[in-house]
């Protein structure tokens, strides 16, 4: 086969072909295409149409990045394709596609996905963009523009909790990004009497010229950039938005951007270590990033047992990952390749997670709660080992990939920071046992009655008493909207709930669990008499489940006044009218493929490392290590 | 370089400080206004003594650059964003009677800010000690800025008082962003930063539910 370059040189290939692959147009390329296919998806009204549409752009973009992979990486400029970021931008465009399919015959709640699709898009563009920039100053824009983005889609149920979420993660990912533009002002400050006016924040001139660099002003650099992008990154203690914000998203599916955003944050977090620490100064930059780490992994062992709601649990197991990757880079060297396998495995595993839980929730009626899921494997098969396969590769079981990155992590620990390996290793142990407890309920637990089994794994139409039983976030919604708040000034001046009041990070939500939905009641407000026949039917997990009953009769507390009686049904059935959108037909079959798919590239990743990603990651490991 | 331009070179930066002090003072004046009409005011003059700022580091510099980013500032923080926060304030109905401050002891506000500055000073004074010493005043005051920020978000509980804390805070990087020489991008990056408060505020108005405000 010609290699690229004399292709591109024979004139085997049209002109405007030859301008789009040259070095300079082609990482563009991989930014601009979700970024129209944001444009037009914003303006396409057909649900199908539109998904599938964003399924082409996704696919179009992963070969956009795939010719990337392949060309020579001599390119300069604001935008670079090198080591450290080809695999990851590979991965980003993979599971960004898988999202897009998933989106496609899982479509989040109605009335929200055409802003769901554009926004993905959009974000897929910035993380890309982000990945993909040599430029501090422009990953900076492209980080604060996911960030925004990830806010938007978090608010886009429009419920007071939703929009208390979206709130806080503003607020937090705002005050990041000023730290880090601060950071990157340091580092320009730091480098620009070395490299000049025109590259100033470039990475790669940094990487030439850091040993002369002022140290104190990098390693002050570094110190705010972590601060800002932790944020971004979930970083333990800056991580505070982000459990909030799955949880309160349309769809479970929301793990996958926000995995990719986090994935962009830590990659710019590595990128200024990487140039600070070529001339450490009082503080050597590793230490803050070993015990961001050890406080994440710690974090996530011992919050997992606590999360009632899947979005939350999504959540908390992405803050254990990242955690075990800043670790990696914490320690340099070696461990940065095992922190960036960590890092694709990670992503790859939620992904495949967050397709099966947003594909078991759906078969449940729109349940989100951890209780209302579990016993999948009982009910469905494929659904359910596909999980358990998916939380077990989170948890480090040993063909997959998360075992060989944490065995390498646990190797250079030992070899180079052996006082550290042990924290390391409780930590390991205590976030596996936590995983696996959880993937125990949740795949081989009793399964909650009215989950009607679903051995052949085909698709089955959303029932009555699904619908019923589990509050999907509309109903939430509707609920707690039927309450009336006390005119306190923090009502008066917003009418959400502030992100001071909201939950504390790790706890459940007040009002995304049926007891937190019990709380937004309390009995001395007025409450509409339909919204709280409906909550009082939906608040209650430990009430004896209703029997399967027919279309006409739902049921309802029987000390209802008869008024009251009519009008719950009444909003039952037109609630439920609203909202019987049918599952998608092959959907069964697509999902069970896509977590296929993903199972095989973790397992792809542990059992052999692909040639050319070893030799990549071996690469990137020496330029940040 | 003759003395007189040495001379006038000096002075303008001088000048670009003292407009500095002046953004950190309005800081001081956002931590302890409790009427949301003149904590919006305060953030409109810092705004305003931005783009001052910024046709300081034109006049010193020589760049053409900076005096279109001197008219980003002028109408993005001087004018639209306070506008965004009255709209605000205009549809909720907030002009009277409620506080937006969480303490209503403003000793304390004050002392934990002027604890920050301290922290700020102190912190900065190990690392620029090198060739880094012309920038020590700009960083100070940036991060002193931005620190205030932070408090003035962390000690208020209503949307309202967060934004203005959260543009306050950004205010203060863009002081630091401001102070960097030779950046290329600079006005993609001013336009950015200017975009984080104003896209927060205009969607808390564009998303806020319409019930449970009426106060």
């Amino acid at each position: 086969m010609m290699p690229w370059s004399d292709m591109l040189a024979s004139g085997a290939l049209p002109d405007w072909a030859v301008t789009l692959l040259s070095p300079w147009a082609l990482p563009w390329l991989v930014v601009a295409l979700p970024w129209l296919g944001a444009a037009v998806l914003s303006a396409l009204s057909a649900p199908r149409v539109a998904a599938w549409a964003n399924v082409g752009v996704a696919a179009l973009t992963l070969v956009a990045a795939t010719v990337l992979l392949a060309l020579p990486a001599e390119a300069t400029g604001l935008l670079r394709a090198e080591a450290l970021n080809l695999p990851l931008l590979l991965l980003a465009a993979l599971v960004g596609l898988s999202g897009a399919v998933a989106l496609a015959v899982l479509p989040p709640h109605e009335g929200t996905a055409r802003a769901f699709t554009a926004g993905y898009q959009l974000l897929l563009g910035a993380t890309h963009l982000a990945v993909l920039a040599d430029d501090f100053a422009v990953m900076w824009m492209a980080l604060v523009l996911a960030v925004m983005t990830v806010a938007m889609l978090a608010a886009l149920t429009r419920g007071p909790a939703a929009l208390a979420a979206a709130w806080k993660t503003v607020l937090l990912g705002g005050a990041g990004a000023g730290l880090a533009l601060l950071g990157t002002m340091v580092l320009a400050m730091a480098a620009q009497p070395l490299t000049g006016d025109a590259n100033a924040l470039s990475f790669d001139a940094m990487l030439r010229v850091g040993r002369e660099a002022e140290s104190g002003l990098l390693t002050l650099g570094f110190v705010l950039l972590l601060a800002g992008y932790g944020v971004l990154a979930g970083l333990v203690p800056l991580h505070a938005w982000l459990p909030d914000a799955q949880a309160e998203a349309p769809t479970p599916l929301m793990a996958i951007p926000c995995a990719l955003l986090g994935n962009a944050a830590l990659l710019a977090v590595l990128r200024a270590q990487a140039v600070a620490s070529l001339n450490p100064a009082w503080l050597p930059p590793g230490v803050l990033l070993l015990l961001a780490g050890l406080a994440g992994i710690g974090f996530a062992a011992a919050a997992l047992w606590r999360q009632r709601q899947v979005g939350r649990f999504l959540a908390v197991c992405a803050i254990g990952q990242t955690g075990l990757a800043a670790f990696a880079f914490g320690l340099g060297g070696p461990a940065v390749m095992a922190g960036l396998l960590q890092m694709m495995a990670a992503t790859l595993a939620l992904s495949a997670a967050a397709v099966a839980i947003a594909r078991a929730s759906a078969l449940r009626g729109g349940a989100d709660g951890m209780h209302a899921l579990s016993g999948l494997a009982t009910t469905d098969p494929r659904l359910g080992w596909g999980l358990a396969a998916a939380l077990g590769a989170l948890a480090g079981l040993p063909p997959l990939a998360q075992f060989v990155s944490e065995f390498l992590l646990v190797q250079q620990a030992v070899a180079r920071l052996p006082w550290m390996a042990l924290p390391l290793g409780i930590g390991l142990v205590a976030l596996a046992i936590a995983t696996l407890a959880r993937l125990r309920g949740l795949c081989f637990g009793p399964a909650p009655e009215g989950a009607r089994t679903n051995v052949a794994g085909a698709a089955r139409p959303r029932t009555q008493e699904g619908a019923r039983l589990h509050p999907s976030p509309d109903h939430r919604f509707r609920a707690a909207e039927g309450t009336r708040r006390e005119p306190t000034a923090v009502g008066a001046l917003s009418g959400i709930p502030t992100a001071g009041h909201a939950a504390p990070p790790g706890d459940d939500a007040p009002a995304t669990s049926p007891a937190g939905l019990r709380a937004e009641l309390p009995s001395g407000l007025r409450v509409n008499p339909p919204a709280q026949a409906r909550a009082e039917t939906l608040a209650d997990p430990q009430a004896p489940a209703p029997e399967p009953t027919p279309m006409d009769a739902p049921a309802l507390p029987p000390s209802l006044p008869d008024s009251a009686r009519a009008h719950a049904l009444a909003a039952i059935r037109a609630s439920e009218a609203e909202e019987a959108v049918p599952l998608h037909p092959a959907g069964g079959e697509a999902v069970s493929i896509l977590i296929l798919l993903h199972l095989l590239a973790l397992l792809a990743l542990g059992l052999f490392l692909p040639g050319p990603l070893a030799a990549l990651l071996a690469e990137a490991a020496k330029v940040a290590g | 370089m003759s003395l007189e331009s040495i001379w006038s070179s000096l002075s303008v930066s001088g000048l670009a400080h003292l407009l500095g002090g002046a953004v950190l003072l309005l800081s001081f004046m956002l931590l302890v206004r409790r009427r949301p009409m003149p904590a919006i005011n305060g953030l409109a003059a810092q705004g305003g003594l931005l783009a001052l700022v910024a046709l300081c580091h034109a006049a010193l510099r020589d760049t053409s650059q900076l005096l279109l980013v001197a008219g980003l500032l002028a109408v993005g923080q001087g004018l639209l964003l306070p506008l965004t926060l009255r709209e605000w304030v205009r549809r909720l109905g907030l002009r009277q009677g409620i506080s937006v401050a969480a303490a209503h002891r403003p000793g304390v506000g004050l002392a934990a800010g002027v604890a920050l500055v301290l922290l700020a000073v102190l912190a900065l004074l190990p690392v620029t000690s090198g060739a880094a010493m012309g920038m020590r005043e700009d960083l100070v005051l940036s991060l002193s800025v931005i620190l205030l920020g932070l408090l003035v978000m962390a000690a208020r509980h209503n949307p309202l008082g967060q934004a203005i804390g959260l543009a306050g805070m950004v205010n203060g990087a863009l002081l630091g962003v401001l102070a960097t020489p030779g950046l290329p991008l600079l006005p993609a990056v001013v336009l950015v930063a200017m975009a984080v408060p104003l896209s927060t505020v205009t969607a808390f108005l564009a998303m806020r539910p319409p019930a449970g405000d009426a106060g």
